[in-house]
């Protein structure tokens, strides 16, 4: 049933979610979240209306805002003038894209023949059951995100899991329990120093 | 000899051998297509006629001699020489082979009865598959029509292409990867709440029953099958009724000239309204003391509180006698007639043929008054001819598209998606209109003009067309009259003087002018947005100037187009239901005319045009009519200040109303005779495009309703009428006696065609989709130009009513909701009143969307939902007209267009407040008939 408060001119539904001025940042940009409204605003001026912008696009909506909104696919089907579907189909094929805000923690276990003949597929299922979420999710709390990775390239050292950009060699469910019960419990000194909280670290000793 | 055009070239006959035969194809077909023509089977899946082939499914493999691998039979076209086998055991074990690993997917029980994947795994003989089958998805029963059950999907993208690239509503892809890759509604939202129009198109295309109509229609094996056509709007689409029990279980779109298969969500689901509860199916007599107010209501679930049943016999004495006395004493002036542009033309004809014999006046009239009343004038004075010069579908000839006052996506779907697949195919759209439709989304070039300004902004196009010599001389001098006078007039109007009028920068109107005179073939479509002002008249007479100056007209993918409104009006209005003509638009002051009427139906005529829709409601405050014989119309809801006309209505001495529900019309009767619904009867209707069609007969009426044309042929008799016409067939043919431009059609073509667009006056003509090819239908034979300069709306915003409020339909309501907000699907999607406001409007007055608010004139007051709509401009207010608990007619303006006589429904003063009382829930609407189905 049609809620009252959505819709449009043409009867088409739900066209307050999906807003369809051509100018991209139209009238409804005011009511987006203003980190996505601040990307929307730079993004529109970036790239030009055409289909060949979607991946493009994608990727710079990813690398600002850390995953894909909903707000920010629809704004870029939008600037693009190509259909919603278009864009699910676009950012649902690619591994790369993610439509949840990832944990502040990225944990990755290799999949990978080298590390699976070691043990990695038990020990994902141990380190999921922990975490209560399947590869592709991110705990509740939002400390952890899970993914899996075909071969990190590592194979010395399987099975091999990464957490942000720190490789963790042999690990075994044991130890990744261990590795979790700190995660959640707050970022250890000098543990988990990754690329993206360093310039925050180096920042907070200025 | 002139050069072969590629397209000429590729049309070719091609000989190749198919299985070891000699064959004939053609360059521009496929294998599969010619294989077909042959008689040879190949099983294929994602292939449908009428779809873009996409090769995807591979079911259709066959062996080409002298290539390393199979090719798709869908993809490829025959080359001479080439020898194709798709019997060989490669080939069959191929196919074979996809249709196993797909049968295996497919779920236990089925969803169809007739799969086509069944169908080929039958004809193959495949048995069991040997293959493990997959994690099925879960059903989405989200949509009130739809089911999606994506266990039986086979990933053909029929759903995607018929979505996408027929249909262009974009709703459904094609997502994620390797086995997860699934169809999905926009961001894989569940269908019902997704952008999803529920055209159905993909219903229709799905193969294997993923897409079907909900509830399990598609698992009932049906009776019957009946071909007709759509009841809701001008577009005129050709549709199979499935049937079983009496009841519409399904409908299907069927290949008629305008539609090619394709229909809307209202010719797809908006059928179960002839089965709704409160169908009337006895006669109703009011009961003495029942109150007769502008402001009476009653409950069309209950007419007994203030009717009571009565035989027909009695009904008809009654109606038919009060009728003859009110005659008899007060004369043929006290009384009129309002007929309808949903019955069929025969109904139509008879109607006015009982007003103009029976009733001795030519007081006839239906809402065309209140739809293209302004155009038809316009058309009238400046062609000889109040219909289109082209059909829809020469849109996909034209170069350009000028679309102007008009909301095709809502209110002409099926024509919307013939500009759609014309833009696709490289034609420009020029858009233009005061709110922004879906259809927007298409136009190279939106103008978004201010509301009310079409004179200047049209005049200023042709000031630019003078300007820069891009008129058509030769066709001016040879074809028009007038030119001078408008060329002098449109001096005044350059763009830079209208740009602060209209509100689009001059240079976008130069632009915009340049593209529409320049191109080989440019059609301008309109809508209501043009028609309904009290300047309406001169809005449609700057279409036609537009038009002629630059000789836009006489070939195919050029010319003029009034899209019209309801499934007949045209028809209606061809069948002389319009106060001032006889039918085909013979003058009643025409002596000439009268006379050949006077001799054909036996009977002095009056020589007086009669009163128009608005005059009549205003005769009656005035006394001077008294009674009053309505066929399927409902004033109450539709004439502009309808508390005015609801007090007409009550102010009748004798009100006769032919109807199939108790409309608000009816609160108002003193008799009611239930009469039959569309699917209930056989007869002709016209459509925008000139195309007369017949629609059959495919249900029973219920109880004791009875067919419009005997009702009309009763009262007819109790006026002293002896009217013996045994059905529509014999109606129509004394129709063809009085209307040249359909004499050559004759019921027997009908039957077997379905279809003719006339002018066809001898039979065998083909009838005549270009007209104007030569010379123009005037007396002169040539265009008359009528200059036209700026007038106001009647009632301008001030600082009391600061809004403007604009009238209109939605998608799935069809006129005053009598039949849509009774057809479960239809009202489950729009179940009640909302006014459509920009955001920041609605921000302004400290409203939310979802927010009740109250919208008041100087007329009256409704209060309803609202609705956030970055498509109504700043300023506006858009609320549609077929709710009763807020009808928006109770605010609009009745001044009158002085030449069309046609309500300034697109503009009135408004104001807007926040808050205010919701009226009561009526007993039907609000989704209560799907609430029921649902509860079983």
């Amino acid at each position: 049933m049609k809620k009252p408060g959505n819709g449009s001119s043409s009867g088409k539904k739900g066209n307050t979610r999906k807003p369809k001025s051509t100018n991209g940042a139209g009238d409804s940009s005011s009511r987006l979240d203003p980190a996505i409204a601040r990307w929307l605003v730079a993004a529109v001026a970036e790239f030009p209306a055409s289909r060949s912008s979607t991946i493009p696009m994608l990727q710079s909506a990813q690398t600002a805002l850390g995953y894909l909104p909903g707000d920010a696919m629809r704004a870029i089907a939008r600037h693009l003038g190509v259909a919603p579907a278009v864009v699910e189909g676009v950012a649902s094929f690619y591994a790369q894209f993610r439509f949840n805000a990832p944990g502040k923690h990225r944990v990755t276990v290799c999949s990978g023949t080298a590390c699976y003949v070691r043990g990695s597929g038990k020990l994902m299922e141990d380190i999921q059951a922990d975490l209560h979420i399947a590869p592709g999710g991110t705990t509740a709390d939002g400390s952890i995100s899970l993914e899996s990775v075909s071969c990190f390239g590592a194979c010395a050292l399987a099975p091999v899991v990464v957490l942000d950009d720190k490789v963790l060699r042999q690990q075994t469910s044991a130890s990744m329990k261990k590795v979790i019960q700190e995660l959640s419990a707050g970022p250890p000194k000098g543990r988990t120093r990754s690329a993206r909280s360093a310039p925050a670290a180096r920042g907070a000793r200025k | 000899m002139t050069a072969m055009s590629k397209e000429e070239l590729a049309a070719m006959p091609v000989e190749f051998k198919l299985n070891g035969k000699e064959v004939v194809g053609y360059g521009n077909e496929t294998i599969i297509q010619a294989a077909k023509r042959y008689g040879v089977e190949i099983p294929h899946l994602c292939y449908k006629e009428g779809l873009r082939p996409d090769g995807n499914c591979r079911a259709c493999m066959v062996e080409i001699k002298g290539e390393r691998v199979l090719a798709p039979s869908c993809c490829r076209n025959p080359a001479p020489g080439m020898e194709v086998t798709s019997d060989s055991a490669r080939a069959l074990a191929s196919q074979k082979m996809v249709l196993e690993l797909l049968l295996a997917d497919m779920p236990e029980e089925r969803h169809t009865l007739d799969s086509e994947l069944d169908h080929w795994a039958a004809k193959l003989k495949l048995g069991k598959p040997r293959f493990a089958a997959r994690e099925q998805p879960k059903a989405d029963l989200s949509h009130f029509g739809i089911a999606v059950d994506l266990d039986s999907c086979i990933q053909c993208t029929r759903c995607v292409r018929a979505c996408r690239e027929e249909q262009v509503n974009d709703v459904i892809g094609y997502a994620f990867r390797g086995e997860h890759s699934k169809i999905v509604f926009d961001f894989d939202d569940p269908m019902g709440e997704s952008s999803c129009v529920a055209c159905g198109e993909c219903v229709q295309a799905c193969p294997t029953g993923a897409l079907m109509p909900a509830r399990g229609a598609g698992l009932i094996k049906p009776d019957k099958q009946v071909h007709s056509v759509c009841p809701f709007c001008g577009v005129g689409c050709q549709l199979t009724y499935n049937i079983k029990d009496n009841k519409i279980l399904y409908v299907d779109g069927r290949d008629g000239p305008s539609n090619h298969g394709r229909l809307c969500v209202k010719g797809r689901y908006g059928f179960d309204y002839v089965n709704h509860k409160q169908r009337l199916t006895k006669p109703l007599i009011r009961k003495p003391g029942a109150p007769k107010a502008a402001d009476f209501t009653m409950d069309p679930a209950n007419p007994l509180e203030h009717f009571r049943e009565a035989s027909w016999e009695e009904a008809l004495a009654l109606a038919g006698g009060g009728l003859k006395s009110i005659r008899d004493t007060r004369g043929s002036k006290a009384l009129c007639g309002f007929g309808s542009a949903k019955g069929t033309s025969e109904e139509a004809y008879l109607f006015q043929k009982l007003v103009r014999v029976g009733f001795g006046s030519n007081n006839v009239d239906h809402c065309t008054r209140l739809c293209h009343a302004s155009s038809v004038a316009a058309l009238m004075e400046g062609v000889g001819s109040g219909a289109v010069s082209n059909q829809v579908s020469d849109v996909m000839h034209a170069e350009v598209i000028f679309l102007i006052g008009a909301n095709p996506t809502s209110n002409h779907p099926v024509a919307a998606t013939w500009i759609k697949n014309a833009v696709k195919k490289g034609a420009k759209l020029i858009y233009a209109d005061p709110r922004r439709g879906d259809i927007a989304r298409h136009a190279a070039h939106y103008l978004q003009f201010k509301a009310d300004t079409d004179v200047a902004l049209l005049n200023a196009m042709m000031h630019t067309i003078v300007h820069e010599g891009l008129v058509d001389k030769a066709f001016i001098k040879s074809r028009t009259l007038g030119y001078e006078e408008l060329r002098k007039n449109v001096e005044g109007y350059s763009p830079e003087a209208m740009a602060p009028v209209c509100g689009i920068p001059a240079e976008t109107i130069r632009v915009v002018a340049r593209l529409y005179a320049k191109a080989k073939g440019s059609i301008i479509l309109w809508g209501m947005g043009v028609s309904q002002h009290i300047h309406g008249t001169d809005n449609a007479r700057c279409l036609i100037a537009l038009c002629m100056m630059t000789g836009q007209i006489g070939r195919p993918g050029c010319g003029l187009h009034p899209l019209r409104g309801q499934n007949n009006v045209q028809g209606a209005s061809d069948s002389g239901l319009i106060p001032m003509v006889f039918p085909d638009y013979q003058r009643v002051d025409n002596a000439e005319a009268r006379a050949r009427f006077e001799k054909l139906w036996g009977a002095t005529l009056d020589p007086k045009p009669g009163l128009t829709v608005v005059e009549i409601m205003d005769a009656v405050h005035e006394g001077q009519i008294r009674g009053m014989y309505i066929m399927g119309e409902n004033p109450a809801m539709s004439d502009p200040d309808a508390h005015h006309a609801r007090a007409a209505l009550a102010k009748l001495e004798h009100l006769v109303v032919q109807e199939i529900f108790l409309t608000e019309t009816c609160y108002y009767a003193d008799v009611i005779l239930p009469a039959t619904a569309w699917p209930e009867k056989t007869g002709t209707v016209t459509n925008t495009d000139r195309m007369v069609q017949l629609g059959r007969q495919a249900l029973d009426a219920p109880g004791e309703a009875k067919p419009d044309l005997w009702i009309i042929q009763e009262i007819a008799r109790r006026l002293g009428l002896d009217w013996n016409y045994a059905g529509a067939k014999e109606v129509f043919n004394e129709m063809r006696l009085a209307m040249p431009s359909i004499a050559g059609i004759t019921w027997e073509r009908l039957e077997q065609e379905s279809c003719v667009t006339y002018p066809c006056e001898n039979e065998g003509d083909p009838g005549q989709p270009v007209v104007f090819v030569e010379k123009f239908q005037t007396p002169t034979g040539r265009a008359q130009l009528v200059p036209a300069d700026v007038i106001p709306a009647a009632e301008r915003p001030d600082r009391e009513f600061p809004y403007v409020l604009i009238t209109g339909r939605q998608l799935e309501h069809w006129h005053t909701g009598a039949m849509t907000r009774r057809a479960s699907v239809l009202d489950a999607i729009e179940p009640e009143p909302t006014a459509l406001v920009h955001p920041l409007d609605l921000e302004a007055i400290g409203a939310e969307p979802g927010d009740v608010i109250s919208v008041a004139s100087r007329r009256g007051v409704v209060s309803l939902h609202a609705r956030a709509d970055d498509g109504t401009p700043r300023g506006a207010v858009f609320i549609p007209f077929c709710y009763y608990e807020a009808a928006a007619n109770l605010l609009t303006n009745p001044a009158l267009d002085p030449v069309g006589k046609i309500p300034e429904f697109k503009y009135c003063a408004v104001k807007l407040m926040k808050g205010g009382e919701l009226a009561p829930r009526s007993s039907y609407g609000g989704g209560q008939t799907m609430a029921a189905l649902k509860a079983g």
